[in-house]
């Protein structure tokens, strides 16, 4: 029987009060039917069972059960906690006290799962883990039993630690969420805000997280705030790269808490990475003091395990990590880190097979770590393994796009596998961080060397602009200027090619590197056509170096342009005797036989080359093939299909055979498509040649490739699409600087031809001329194009029949005969063998031109002649009717002076007759005045003022000169009149009149009627 | 020597300007930069006539159409008096300049037979050298008014046999100048020899190598002593008139040399390439002293007038451009 220590009365304290009791580690007992409560201090009362008993004996509220089962685990003693838990869940408990224990029956199954939850930690496998689980979840099945509405802050916490002991963070946040809600204690609940910010800090939100650690910092306050809550901010703000906060949060932690381990070692880990050799000394005596404070201390393992083993301390180290990853740390990337140093050492004491161990075993820990990586691509280079050391490092360029170390290694690795265009590009990716990097830009330059010899000449010229004269060598200058040479070579500037060569040779002079220059100096002054030069230096070259193999095949394509064809031969066959299996020399002896027509040669070579050099099958195919194919043009010249058929075949066969051979051969494949669309597959062909242009896109190396282009073009020609014919010659031309190139030339001519433009067709052939007088086949385009442009002439629909048109048909018969006069040149050069032109024209083509020609000629004269009879005759009538017209107006004119000559007589006698008629006047005027009557009427009227006047006025006289009319108004009225009449009659005369009618328009003889 | 850029004319002919001379008599010493007269032939098969001053630049005065398929070479002989053209309707055309433009003759070839044509230096011998085409090597002809009956051509000198054999194939005698003295002339070839004649003798004196692709223009030095070659190789090179090897180029030009034209001081010339750039060079350092890049396109032709110190060059752009030349 246990001794009560103290009774008091009245009922256990509440709240946080309950908690500060507890912290005086006493339990309370109530005793039945009394206010009594019996404090008991816990030391006495360590059986729980016993405790059990008294509380179902006095029948104790379920809260003091749990405050009961708080004080076991707050002691540590787990199973009397355990006891009072599962008592407390127990059947009878619960019919007991039915309703009013239903919380803390929850609370009891929550703190059982929770408990259960806990176990896992120590599980050993994975089946204890999952049994673990398990019973958690039952539990917390029975606590939503007991109350459905599960809407409890402990029922969530639970929960949440569950998903998190699954390690499913989502939905553990969600749990822990869930417990953050207004009815369950909202922004205060720190317990749903630790489980939040942890799974935050899990799936790597640190900022998140922080907000929720701030967020206990501000519900706790400063001094509350348990120290773990600060070091998780710090290892937040770690990871957030942001180390002053993180310092902080340590030297917070290490002002609280001196003892603490954690904020040391976070403090040391911090400082030695300061450069600082003062801070680095603190910074690992902190380090060593969180080690004393804490030897097993996982954060702390990893911090020095880093120091010693950039000290080369290997042996620690390694004790160390296994430490770390023998240890309980929860931290995967801790752990991922041991493993990591582990695995090194393993690496630097060549067990490989561990270290890919120990790497694997990091990545497991942590994904996202990317050190692992880069251990494992050590390893595989170490075993020659670059693929797979590719791989591992390729898995992390993304992740690590700052990390130069990377990208330099990939760019390596995929340059010592070939891959030169991956290797540039990590090469150029770590040089735009590195942007002053002149190893790395040279290192750049010397791999675009082979791809793009513009942008290699520029990083070239950076990077000696860069190290100006602080170079460090003089053989890395040399070797720069040598290629800034080649490179200036290689984009077609020999003469600034020279210059470089030059510089180089002086710092060269009488050592080794002399030759190559040498070399490079002839292909130069080769390349500027300076071909004595050239001859005169591979001479040179070769009585100092005489199994120079490269310089005397040169020296032999030399002679072969100076047209020294034996000499070309002899140094051939002198390479030969060298080298014996040389596919080089053989090489340039078919190409040198096949360009002189010496087919039996070229074959006899091809033979030898197949049987001494059996990896260059494809190559001989591809000779073949050409020699075929250049057998086939001459039965073309020659007008015989059959064997030009023939010769095509046996060519396509060839160059299939290559492509088989080797499929990357673009020569051939470019061969089969030239004699496919010879023998009329001018589909097949154009696919061929546009597989050829994407494989050009893809790889830069085979570029070069403008015949491609000019056969797609020609097949547009040849299918009538004129303008697609001729952007793509354009772009041909413009793309590989063929502007001046005559064959390209030609058949853009001919496009535009076909197009209706006879004009530019004609500039263009003459410029081509103009610029290489020697080409026939621009003289047969022109005659060609000429003739075109007259037909267009002659045939033009809207003719007109005039001087123009005469002009005109002058020009086209002049355009006829100047294509005559380069056809009948052309024929007269087929014609005379003496002269050796290798003319690509058959004889049959050119006759029915000339023949053409001629109907043409006859065509054009006649439809002159026919437009010169017409205006002849047109003159002639035109003559006639302004003859007639001239006779019409004349005859008009008599007319009109008759008529005048009329009028005027009739006026004549009008005005003799006024005459007579004022002289009868005045005699009666004579008469009246003298008769006797007279006087009296002037009395009478003297009488009667003003009336006689007047009246004579109101009356005139009969005798009034009115009567008669005034002459000079009758004459303008009868004049009107007669207008008026001869108007009429003008009009009427020309009305009648008709002058003779135009003629009836000229029609040319048709076509057909000629 | 500095050349100084005057006057440009745009748009001068319809296409490629390929030649030019000016029309001077060279006999009249101190002739003044006013009223000078240009001679153009193009690709759009015309001739113009021009008036040049520096003040006011070019005015057209007479185009001379019916030059067939584009004017090649034209030379103005040195009174000024006559001028001729090549055409590649393979034509000589022979033009009387004063009182007015008329034309004397026309050479008709039967093949093309011709390319450059050039005067003798002094304008009462009448002669006319022409590079004689497909037929490689040199032909002369008379160049004043013929009595009816009375042959033009005076002879054909061949190219050299060796100089067949080599290529197997008749070269194409591209260039033509005369040494001042009038006594040699120099023919250049597509396969890069340069073959030099008597004009007395009418015979062969010595061919001249270091080429191996089409010479297109040749100058003698002033003095005669020695030639310079515009050749396709992108180089000039520099003959002893008496020595068939070169002694010394020219290097510089990024694109073939088109023309040459020497200057009138001793030491220098000028020279026109394909990227469209003329430079002066001078000739005891054979190097470049000056690059004008006036032009967009080829540079085909320079004409020197002397007395003015005018240099003019014409391109495939169509324009006409004029330097003034300051000697040092």
């Amino acid at each position: 029987m246990v001794e009560p220590m103290e009774v008091e009365e009245g009922a256990r304290p509440e709240g946080g009060k309950r908690e500060e009791e507890g912290a005086r580690d006493v339990l309370y007992i109530p005793s039945l039917n009394s206010d009594l409560t019996v404090v008991l201090p816990w030391e006495d009362m360590k059986d729980a069972e016993l405790v059990v008993d008294l509380f179902k004996a006095e029948e104790a509220p379920l809260t003091y059960w749990i405050d009961a089962a708080r004080v076991y685990y707050n002691k540590g003693m787990k199973e009397q906690y355990l006891i009072m838990l599962k008592e407390l869940t127990s059947d009878d408990v619960g019919e007991h006290y039915g309703n009013s224990g239903k919380l803390q029956r929850v609370q009891a199954f929550c703190a059982l799962a929770e408990a259960k939850i806990e176990e896992t930690m120590s599980a050993k496998t994975p089946e204890e883990k999952a049994s673990c689980l398990v019973a958690a979840e039952n539990y917390l099945t029975s606590a939503a039993a007991i109350d459905r509405t599960r809407g409890m802050t402990e029922h969530w916490i639970a929960n949440g630690k569950l998903e998190l002991a699954k390690e499913d963070y989502t939905r553990a946040k969600k749990c822990f969420e869930n417990a953050l809600l207004p009815e369950f204690g909202g922004e205060v609940n720190c317990s749903g805000h630790l489980g939040c910010a942890y799974c935050c800090f899990r799936q790597r939100k640190f900022t998140e997280a922080l907000g929720h650690y701030g967020k206990i910092l501000r519900a706790l306050g400063s001094e509350r705030c348990p120290n773990y809550v600060r070091l998780a901010m710090a290892a937040c703000y770690l990871q957030l790269k942001r180390h002053d906060m993180a310092e902080r949060c340590y030297e917070r932690v290490a002002q609280l808490d001196d003892s603490s381990a954690e904020a040391k070692a976070g403090l040391g880990a911090l400082k030695v990475l300061s450069k600082n050799k003062e801070d680095l000394k603190g910074g690992l005596a902190l380090l060593k003091a969180a080690y004393e404070l804490n030897p097993h201390l996982a954060f702390n393992l990893i911090s020095i395990c880093e120091q010693l083993f950039n000290r080369g301390e290997y042996n620690v180290v390694a004790k160390l990590a296994q430490e770390v990853i023998e240890s309980d740390t929860h931290e995967s990337s801790i752990k991922a880190e041991a493993y990591y140093y582990l695995g090194m050492v393993y690496y630097l004491a060549d067990q490989s097979d561990q270290a890919l161990m120990c790497f694997r075993s990091a990545k497991a820990e942590d994904k996202d770590y990317i050190f692992p990586n880069h251990g494992m691509a050590k390893v595989f280079i170490k075993n020659g393994n670059v693929q797979s050391a590719t791989i591992a490092l390729e898995a992390i360029a993304d992740a690590s796009q700052g990390d130069l170390e990377v990208l330099i290694n990939l760019s390596v690795l995929y340059k010592a596998q070939g891959e030169v265009q991956k290797a540039v590009q990590y090469a150029q990716r770590a040089l735009a961080i590195d942007k002053k990097n002149v190893l790395l830009e040279e290192y750049l330059a010397n791999l675009l060397a082979g791809l793009d010899s513009k942008k290699a000449l520029e990083h070239y010229s950076h990077v000696m602009d860069t190290k100006g004269k602080d170079s460090d060598s003089e053989q890395s200058s040399l070797l720069m200027i040598n290629n800034t040479g080649v490179m200036h070579y290689r984009c077609g500037h020999h003469d600034k090619a020279l210059v470089w060569f030059g510089k180089a040779l002086k710092l060269a002079e009488n050592t080794v590197y002399s030759f190559p220059i040498r070399y490079n100096i002839a292909r130069s002054h080769e390349a500027l056509g300076s071909l004595q030069k050239a001859s005169h230096l591979y001479k040179q070259l070769l009585s100092d170096v005489p199994g120079y193999l490269e310089c005397t095949l040169r020296l032999a394509a030399v002679c072969f342009s100076m047209g020294y064809d034996d000499k070309a031969i002899k140094y051939c066959v002198q390479g030969l005797s060298q080298y014996e299996n040389s596919a080089e020399c053989l090489a340039m002896l078919i190409w040198i036989s096949l360009a002189k027509g010496k087919s039996k040669d070229a074959h006899r070579y091809i033979r030898e080359m197949d049987k001494k050099c059996p990896n260059e099958h494809d190559f001989t195919q591809t000779a073949l093939g050409g020699m075929y194919l250049q057998a086939a043009y001459k039965e073309s010249r020659a007008g015989n299909k059959e064997g030009n058929q023939k010769q095509l075949n046996n060519a396509l066969t060839m160059f299939k055979q290559a492509v088989t051979t080797s499929p990357r051969n673009m020569f051939a494949a470019l061969g089969m498509g030239v004699c496919l669309a010879l023998l009329g597959e001018s589909l097949v062909a154009k696919k061929i040649f546009d597989k050829i242009l994407d494989a050009s896109k893809q790889d830069i190396k085979i570029v070069d490739m403008p015949e491609a282009w000019q056969n797609k073009a020609s097949i547009n020609l040849e299918n009538g699409h004129y303008q697609d014919a001729w952007k793509t010659y354009h772009y041909c031309q413009r793309t590989f600087h063929l502007q001046k190139n005559v064959e390209i030339s030609n058949l853009m001519a001919q496009a535009l031809n076909a197009a209706g433009n006879k004009k530019e067709a004609t500039a263009l052939l003459l410029q081509t001329i103009h610029h290489e007088p020697t080409s026939l086949p621009s003289k047969y385009c022109l005659a060609v194009v000429l003739m075109g442009h007259a037909h267009e002439i002659i045939h033009r629909p809207e003719t007109m029949e005039n001087d123009e048109r005469v002009h005109e048909l002058d020009f086209a018969i002049g355009r006829l005969e100047l294509a005559a006069f380069f056809i009948d040149y052309l024929f007269e050069l087929k014609n005379n063998k003496e002269k050796h032109v290798e003319l690509d024209i058959n004889r049959a083509s050119l006759k029915d031109l000339k023949k053409n020609l001629t109907l043409m000629r006859d065509k054009a004269e006649r439809t002159r002649r026919n437009v010169e009879t017409y205006m002849r005759e047109k003159q002639k009538a035109d003559q006639e009717y302004e003859e007639e017209v001239e006779i019409a107006r004349l005859e008009l004119k008599q007319q009109e002076n008759e008529e005048r000559l009329k009028r005027e007589a009739e006026e004549r006698e009008r005005e003799a007759v006024a005459q007579r008629n004022a002289e009868k006047l005045a005699a009666l005027q004579e008469k009246w005045a003298t008769r006797p009557g007279k006087r009296k009427m002037e009395e009478d009227d003297a009488k009667q003022p003003g009336g006689g006047k007047e009246k004579e006025e109101e009356e005139p006289s009969p005798w009034s000169t009115d009567l008669l009319g005034d002459p000079e108004e009758s004459d303008k009225e009868g004049g009107d009149d007669k207008e008026k009449e001869g108007e009429e009659g003008e009009k009427k005369e020309k009305k009648t009149y008709k002058p003779p009618s135009k003629r009836k328009k000229m029609t040319l003889e048709s076509d057909s009627e000629s | 020597m500095r050349v100084t850029t005057l006057q440009r004319k745009e748009s001068a002919h319809e296409d490629h300007i390929w030649v030019a001379k000016w029309i001077q008599n060279r006999r009249d010493e101190g002739a003044h930069a006013k009223d000078l007269k240009l001679l153009t032939g193009s690709c759009d098969e015309t001739c113009n006539f021009w008036s040049y001053d520096d003040s006011t630049g070019f005015t057209k005065d007479v185009q001379s159409t019916g030059q067939d398929l584009g004017v090649i070479s034209l030379d103005v002989n040195s009174a000024g008096e006559v001028a001729a053209t090549s055409t590649l309707d393979c034509c000589i055309r022979l033009l009387s300049l004063k009182p007015s433009i008329s034309v004397i003759d026309t050479i008709k070839l039967s093949a093309p037979e011709t390319w450059s044509i050039a005067f003798h230096p002094d304008p009462s011998v009448e002669q006319l050298a022409v590079a004689a085409g497909c037929l490689g090597g040199l032909r002369l002809y008379k160049s004043c008014v013929l009595d009816e009956g009375v042959k033009r051509e005076i002879c054909h000198l061949k190219p050299q046999p060796n100089q067949i054999a080599k290529h197997n194939q008749t070269p194409f005698a591209l260039g033509v100048a005369y040494d001042p003295s009038g006594t040699k002339v120099a023919v250049s070839h597509s396969d890069g020899h340069i073959a030099l004649y008597d004009v007395q003798t009418q015979k062969h004196i010595l061919t001249y190598a270091g080429h191996s692709k089409p010479v297109k223009g040749l100058s003698f030095s002033p003095d005669g002593s020695f030639l310079i070659s515009a050749c396709d190789d992108k180089t000039c090179n520099l003959y002893d008139i008496s020595s068939k090897l070169p002694i010394g180029s020219l290097n510089g030009h990024e694109s073939p040399v088109l023309c040459i034209e020497k200057s009138g001081q001793e030491g220098y010339c000028f020279t026109g390439s394909g990227d469209g750039v003329v430079k002066v060079w001078d000739l005891r350092n054979r190097s470049c002293v000056q690059t004008i890049a006036e032009h967009k396109e080829a540079v085909w032709s320079l004409a020197l007038h002397e007395g003015a110190n005018r240099l003019a060059s014409v391109s495939e752009d169509k324009s006409i451009c004029v330097y003034q030349v300051n000697p040092q």
